[in-house]
């Protein structure tokens, strides 16, 4: 896809979330009476299908020109009142929103659509018909809908004929026009689907020969006749997203004896050759130019310009053209825009300070800060050496050690100002999952309030991409499973509409993510009996609620009553919490019958780097997310001794356990002196991590460690150090995980 | 004497072009034949660019005639209703 088409299809999705977004809004208002009322929702779906279908007519691209300009009559009747919104119409609008996005991936991919798909639109079109003020169910109606798109617009071209005006268009371009990637051509096609060019007179004289070309620059121009029933607006917005880049004239033909003067076209084209090319194109007769020689010499009239008509000047014309003038075509001058004065209303405009970045230019940077990272960690550990080597031949490595530190400050600004590109909101992402709630609560027949909050939380682009599915699978749960049918509801003294909320928050370094229902909750019992009839616990198995709860992601346990083609198939969860893992992220649930339930996803803020602290265990380097780190305490002998040969230590009168990494990870028994104890949390959790050295703070992009090493439990990657040695990084959660 | 068109005349050719054009001009006899068989794409950069030698070539007291367009090409040049200044003919293919 080239990139002006991928531009095309993002703009256009961006339209059709605005589009959605509304329609969901319009849907959630109670009293179907007030949905007329909400004037606001109503011109954005409005604004957002006009934008659609003018840039897909830019691209010649008529299917979805013709389906929105049927959804946008039907809009703009709403937002003039002639007809009123019903929820049955915000159904048709949001399934005419699927079928648009259906015609833009064909068109975006140069495919045609299936027949399956076109039936679907031809009917979506009759339906949209339907709801137009003025429609008659009668046979004649039937026998018009039995027509295809393109016959409907024939036919009501027909019924407009004595509405048809002439219009005289006069094009010139801009320096920058052939850079926008516009084509000049697909306008004149669709200026051709509104009505009919009768003419089309290219404007050559500017074209300098071949040796003084520039090819970039628009010399060409046009002087067109459209016959079409349309206003001098709807000629305006074909040029919307040119309209920086043309110089545009419009005018209009109409039998009068009164007419402007068309000299004023020719004043501001400053093109001499003009006139008399209009004239040997018969868009008008020699006697409707005056020279301005001419009205100078000869005795003028004033002539008023009838009230009717928009008074921009008055005209002087010879007193002998008055007493012989013959009935003409007269021009009546609707607009004369001018280029450099005029600030177009229509133009639509990226705003200045937003701009659109590949994400995948930003890893490139990410991988080059990394390599920048490793490279100074190098430069740091060698002016170390060579202090500790009492190095005083140059006196400059002072000096040196202080630019390797400041090189160091300076790259931590410019890391996090990348990785601060990355972090998006993630409320861009929660909205979208309004109509997932919407559709599927309506299709189980349940009634459910969608709340969203933290919206403005940022989080890495890459994890806010990877925890969508996740998430739309656990609201679907959650309405299919948690939140009851509003009968059974109203019988347990709630209110009918249930509740689900999604929010996020920062949380210690992480990103926590809720989805809490006001359900019927989780059966503890049921799900343990489920499990053992599984064999994935075993009879008689000591869990806390915790650990039974999150048996619902184990693959094949479900406890639905009923298989729906939402949920229930016990196939989903578990791929959910692999997912969420495969993110470094963990998984708790609260849940209480009668009342609901709560999932909460940790998340890291990012894949790509974390502040670590370095430490040794054994033969071996390893890295703390400093983040997790609580304190730093020493292992004295006396403690040792306390510990009696368990795995805790009384921390300021709390139990606090102890993980022997060397153990865990079976590291060689080193020849410190000393041992330490890095206190960990996640969430609520806390471990002491029994470590040999504590060697300091040290700034880490993560590499991943490849397929051989990913089953290692409590390792999540790894780094290179300055020395070149690989250091592994602990993955906290699953540490603690593990020690519980 | 023959020039054939080996890419696109689309902005992304234009200045390669224009150079080529240019220079050919100079050497070019009385009677010019440019082949578009190479050529699959063409937009109004491409079409002022013909416009723009057809143009010098008349002020030259040459000649210039264009063959082997596409149906594709045709229907560009056709529908910003430049085929007549480009001399071409509407069923012209050969």
């Amino acid at each position: 896809m080239d990139e002006v088409l991928e531009i095309f299809l993002e703009d256009c999705n961006d339209q059709l979330q605005l589009l959605e977004d509304a329609l969901i809004t319009m849907q959630n208002i109670d009293d179907p009476s007030k949905l007329s009322d909400d004037k606001e929702s109503i011109n954005t779906i409005f604004r957002a299908m006009h934008t659609i279908k003018g840039s897909a007519g830019m691209f010649g691209f008529f299917d979805i020109v013709t389906f929105a300009h049927a959804a946008e009559d039907l809009l703009d009747a709403a937002r003039e009142d002639t007809i009123t919104v019903s929820p049955d119409m915000l159904d048709l609008f949001l399934v005419s929103k699927d079928h648009l996005e259906k015609l833009i991936e064909a068109e975006t991919n140069e495919q045609k659509l299936d027949d399956e798909n076109v039936n679907i639109g031809i009917e979506l079109l009759k339906k949209l018909h339907s709801f137009m003020p003025g429609h008659e169910d009668s046979k004649e109606e039937e026998s018009k809908q039995e027509e295809t798109v393109e016959k409907i617009n024939e036919e009501k071209k027909k019924e407009r004929v004595e509405d048809i005006l002439k219009w005289h268009i006069s094009i010139r371009f801009e320096k920058d026009f052939f850079t926008t990637g516009m084509s000049i051509n697909s306008i004149f096609n669709f200026l051709n689907k509104m009505g009919t060019i009768t003419t089309n007179t290219p404007i050559l004289y500017n074209i300098p020969s071949i040796e003084n070309l520039n090819p970039l620059t628009p010399y060409i121009g046009f002087e067109l006749i459209l016959e079409a029933d349309v206003s001098k607006d709807e000629i305006e917005d074909v040029f919307e997203f040119v309209y920086d880049d043309v110089n545009l004239s419009i005018l209009l033909f109409e039998d009068s004896d009164n007419f402007e003067d068309i000299n004023t076209l020719i004043e501001i084209r400053q093109e001499e050759k003009l006139k008399q090319t209009l004239i040997d194109a018969n868009f008008y007769p020699a006697q409707v130019f005056i020279s301005t020689t001419q009205s100078e010499k000869n005795q003028k009239t004033v002539v008023t310009i009838p009230k009717d008509i928009e008074p921009e000047k008055e005209i002087n014309i010879p007193q002998e053209q008055v007493q012989q003038k013959e009935p003409q075509e007269t021009i009546q001058k609707e607009s004369v825009k001018e280029s450099q004065s005029e600030v177009p209303t229509t133009a639509k405009k990226k705003p200045a300070s937003m701009l659109r970045v590949d994400s995948s230019k930003i890893d490139l940077l990410i991988n080059y800060m990394s390599e920048i990272v490793i490279e100074n960690s190098k430069i740091l550990s060698l002016v170390e050496e060579n202090a500790n080597h009492g190095d005083t031949i140059n006196n400059n490595n002072s000096d040196l050690e202080e630019s390797a530190q400041k090189m160091r400050e300076l790259l931590e600004f410019v890391r996090d100002g990348i990785m601060d590109i990355r972090m998006i909101q993630v409320g861009d992402s929660f909205n979208k999952f309004r109509r997932i709630v919407n559709d599927t609560s309506k299709k189980i027949g349940k009634d459910v309030e969608f709340v969203i909050s933290g919206g403005d939380t940022e989080l890495d682009k890459t994890v806010v991409e990877r925890i969508s599915d996740p998430l739309v699978h656990m609201l679907r749960n959650s309405i299919d499973h948690g939140v009851e049918i509003p009968q059974d509801r109203i019988a347990k003294g709630k209110p009918a509409k249930g509740r689900v909320d999604l929010r996020a928050y920062p949380d210690s370094g992480t990103i926590v993510i809720e989805i809490q229902d006001d359900g019927k909750g989780l059966d503890k019992e049921r799900i343990l009996a489920k499990a053992i009839e599984n064999g994935q616990v075993q009879v008689g198995a000591n869990l806390s609620d915790s650990q039974i709860y999150k048996l619902i992601f184990e693959a094949g346990l479900s406890t639905a009553e009923k298989v729906s083609d939402i949920s229930g198939r016990g196939v989903g969860m578990d791929v959910v919490r692999r997912n969420i893992e495969d993110l470094r992220g963990t998984i708790d649930i609260e849940s209480e019958i009668d009342v609901g339930s709560k999932i909460a996803i940790r998340l890291p803020l990012t894949l790509a780097v974390i502040d670590g602290f370095l430490v040794q265990v054994g033969e071996t380097k390893y890295i703390i997310p400093l983040d997790s780190i609580q304190e730093c305490i020493e292992l004295t002998k006396k403690e040792q001794n306390s510990m009696k040969g368990n795995n805790f230590i009384n921390l300021r009168g709390d139990m606090l356990p102890i993980m022997d990494v060397r153990k865990l990870l079976q590291e060689q028994q080193s020849n410190s002196q000393r041992e330490n104890i890095v206190i960990v949390h996640f969430g609520e959790k806390m471990v002491g991590l029994l470590v040999d050295e504590l060697l300091g703070e040290h700034q880490t992009v993560i590499k991943p460690l490849g397929p051989v090493f990913e089953n290692i439990d409590g390792i999540s990657g790894g780094s290179i150090l300055g020395s070149g040695e690989i250091a592994l990084i602990f993955d906290i959660a699953r540490l603690i995980e593990k020690s519980i | 004497m023959n020039l054939t068109v080996e890419h696109d005349i689309t902005i992304y050719e234009a200045e390669a072009l224009q150079t080529l054009f240019s220079e050919f001009l100079l050497k070019a006899d009385d009677v010019i034949t440019l082949d578009m068989s190479n050529v699959e794409k063409i937009d109004m950069v491409g079409i002022q660019l013909l416009l723009s030698l057809t143009i010098s070539v008349k002020n030259s007291n040459k000649k210039i005639q264009f063959i082997n367009i596409s149906e594709e090409i045709l229907h560009e040049i056709k529908t910003s209703n430049t085929h007549i200044s480009l001399a071409i003919e509407t069923n012209a293919n050969d």
